[in-house]
C-alpha cells in the first residue's frame, strides 16, 4: 500500500463522521442574540450620522452666512466656493448603504439567492414529504406506521404524554413527536418536525410558493396555516402567534395530520 | 460584487452556515456544545461583514473566523487544556448523548482520540479537508499558503494521526485494511 492509499483510506473514515448540527433552542438564542447586536450598531451608525449630519450642515450654514456677508470676498478666497462642500446630502448617503443591510430588504445577492433556493426546496421537500404523510428525512407516516415500530428502531420515547384521547411521544434526539391513537393499535396520525432548519422558513415564502393555504386556525397562542395536501392528509406549519410586537415570527414546527386516524382524538398544539 | 457583498445580511449567512460552523468548532473543540463559540463567530462576523471584501468564500471565510475563535478561547483557557479524551472517559455514561456513546464504541473513537493528540495545525487541516469538505484551494486561501504546502502539511498530519492509533495499539482491521 502507497502512503498515498493510506491517505486517502483515513480521509474517508474521517470524512464520514456523524454530522453535529445546531439545535432548533440554540439556533434561536443566538439569532436573538445577533439581532440584538445588529440592533446596537444601527443605533451606534445612525448617531454617528445624525452627528456628522449637524456638523455638515452648521459648515453649510456658517458659509452660506459669511459668503452673504461678503467675508470671502473681502478676503478675496471666493475661489474656496468652487470647492464641494460639506454636503448634507452625505448622511443620505450613508443612509442607504447602512439600509442596504437591513434584513427586511430583499436583495437579489448570491448568498440570498442560495438561501431563498434552499428555503424554496425546502418547502417543496416538506410539501411532496407531507403527501405521503411523512415529514423529510423520516421514515415513518402517517396512516401507516405504528408508533412500536418506532420505538423498536429509535428506543423508548423521552417523553410520552396524554393530550385529548390522543397521545404523543416525543423523540427529543430526532426532534421528533409523534400523535398516536391507543384505539387504532397504536397507529400513527399526527407527525411533527420540530428540525432546527425550519425556524429559517417565514409565512411570506410558503404562501409565495404554496399558494393561499386551506385553512388557518389559531390554537394556544399559536398561528396554524394548514394546507390539504391529499384526501387524508394535512400539513400544518405552526409559528408562535403573529402579533404587533412580531410581525413574522418564527416557524416553532411542522404536523404532518392524519383527521381520520386521530377520531375523536383533538388536535392539540 | 461589492455592492452585492455589502447587502448580504447576517441572518442570511447564519441560516445557511450555522450548522457547518457548529460541525466544524465541535471536533475541533472536541467539544458536544459550542454554542458559545459559534454565537461568539457570528458576532465577529457581524462586526466585520461590511468589511468583507469577497477574496473568500462566505463560508471560508467564517471558518476562519471560527478558528480564530477557538483559538481565542483556547489562550483564555490555556491552562485548561481542551477537554481531553481521558475526560470524556471519566464522564458517567448517563452525561453523554446517545450519538456520543456510538461514536465511543466504534473505530471514530480511536480516529478522534489520536486526532486530539497532533498539533493544533494538523487537526485543523484534516477536519477541514473531511468535515468541512474544503478544497486544498480553500484551505490555502484561509492559511495564506500555497495549495502544495497544503497537501504536505495535509499528509504529516494524517501520517501523525496514523502514528498515534499504533501506539495506542488500536490500529484497526478496519482503518488498516
Amino acid at each position: 500500500m502507497t502512503l498515498q492509499n493510506e491517505d486517502e483510506e483515513l480521509l474517508d473514515y474521517f470524512t464520514t463522521l456523524p454530522k453535529r448540527n445546531l439545535d432548533s433552542h440554540a439556533k434561536h438564542r443566538i439569532l436573538q442574540e445577533l439581532q440584538h447586536a445588529e440592533q446596537s450598531i444601527k443605533r451606534r451608525r445612525r448617531r454617528k450620522l445624525w452627528t456628522s449630519g449637524m456638523a455638515s450642515v452648521s459648515i453649510v450654514a456658517v458659509s452660506f452666512f459669511l459668503f452673504v456677508s461678503g467675508f470671502f470676498h473681502d478676503l478675496g478666497l471666493r475661489g474656496l466656493l468652487s470647492l464641494p462642500p460639506f454636503s448634507v446630502n452625505q448622511p443620505n448617503k450613508l443612509s442607504s448603504t447602512h439600509d442596504a443591510n437591513d434584513s427586511s430588504i430583499q436583495t437579489n445577492n448570491p448568498i440570498s439567492q442560495q438561501l431563498n433556493t434552499q428555503i424554496k426546496d425546502q418547502i417543496i421537500k416538506i410539501f411532496d414529504s407531507a403527501k405521503e404523510g411523512k415529514v423529510p428525512n423520516i421514515e415513518y407516516a402517517a396512516d401507516t406506521s405504528l408508533i412500536d415500530q418506532v420505538e423498536q428502531q429509535w428506543g423508548k420515547a423521552d417523553t410520552t404524554e396524554k393530550a385529548g384521547e390522543g397521545h404523543y411521544a416525543t423523540f427529543a434526539k430526532n426532534n421528533i413527536v409523534f400523535g398516536f391513537n391507543v384505539n387504532k393499535g397504536n397507529l400513527i396520525f399526527d407527525v411533527r418536525s420540530y428540525d432546527s432548519g425550519l425556524m429559517r422558513i417565514n409565512n411570506a415564502e410558503i404562501v409565495s410558493i404554496l399558494g393561499a393555504p386551506n385553512d388557518i386556525r389559531y390554537a394556544y397562542g399559536q398561528e396554524i396555516v394548514v394546507y390539504k395536501v391529499s384526501p387524508i392528509f394535512e400539513l400544518e406549519w405552526v409559528f408562535t402567534a403573529f402579533s404587533k410586537q412580531d410581525p413574522n415570527p418564527d416557524l416553532d414546527h411542522i404536523s404532518v395530520f392524519c383527521q381520520k386516524d386521530a377520531e375523536t382524538v383533538q388536535n392539540t398544539h | 460584487m461589492g455592492l452585492a457583498l455589502e447587502q448580504v445580511t447576517i441572518e442570511e449567512l447564519f441560516h445557511l452556515y450555522a450548522d457547518d460552523v457548529n460541525h466544524f468548532l465541535s471536533y475541533y473543540t472536541n467539544r458536544y456544545d459550542v454554542e458559545d463559540l459559534v454565537q461568539e463567530t457570528f458576532l465577529k462576523a457581524l462586526k466585520g461583514l461590511k468589511n468583507f471584501k469577497g477574496n473568500a468564500s462566505y463560508k471560508t471565510w467564517l471558518i476562519t473566523i471560527a478558528r480564530n475563535v477557538a483559538h481565542d478561547q483556547a489562550r483564555k483557557q490555556k491552562n485548561k487544556a481542551w477537554v481531553s479524551d481521558e475526560y470524556y472517559q471519566s464522564l458517567p455514561s448517563s452525561e453523554r448523548l446517545p450519538e456520543e456513546i456510538v461514536e465511543l464504541n466504534d473505530t471514530f473513537h480511536q480516529l478522534l482520540s489520536a486526532l486530539q493528540d497532533v498539533k493544533p495545525t494538523y487537526r485543523e487541516i484534516i477536519l477541514l479537508r473531511t468535515v468541512m469538505d474544503f478544497s486544498l484551494k480553500e484551505i490555502a486561501e484561509i492559511y495564506g499558503w500555497t495549495t502544495n504546502r497544503v497537501r504536505v502539511i495535509l499528509h504529516r498530519g494524517l501520517k501523525e494521526v496514523r502514528k498515534r492509533v499504533e501506539l495506542k495499539g488500536v490500529w484497526s482491521d478496519d482503518i488498516a485494511k
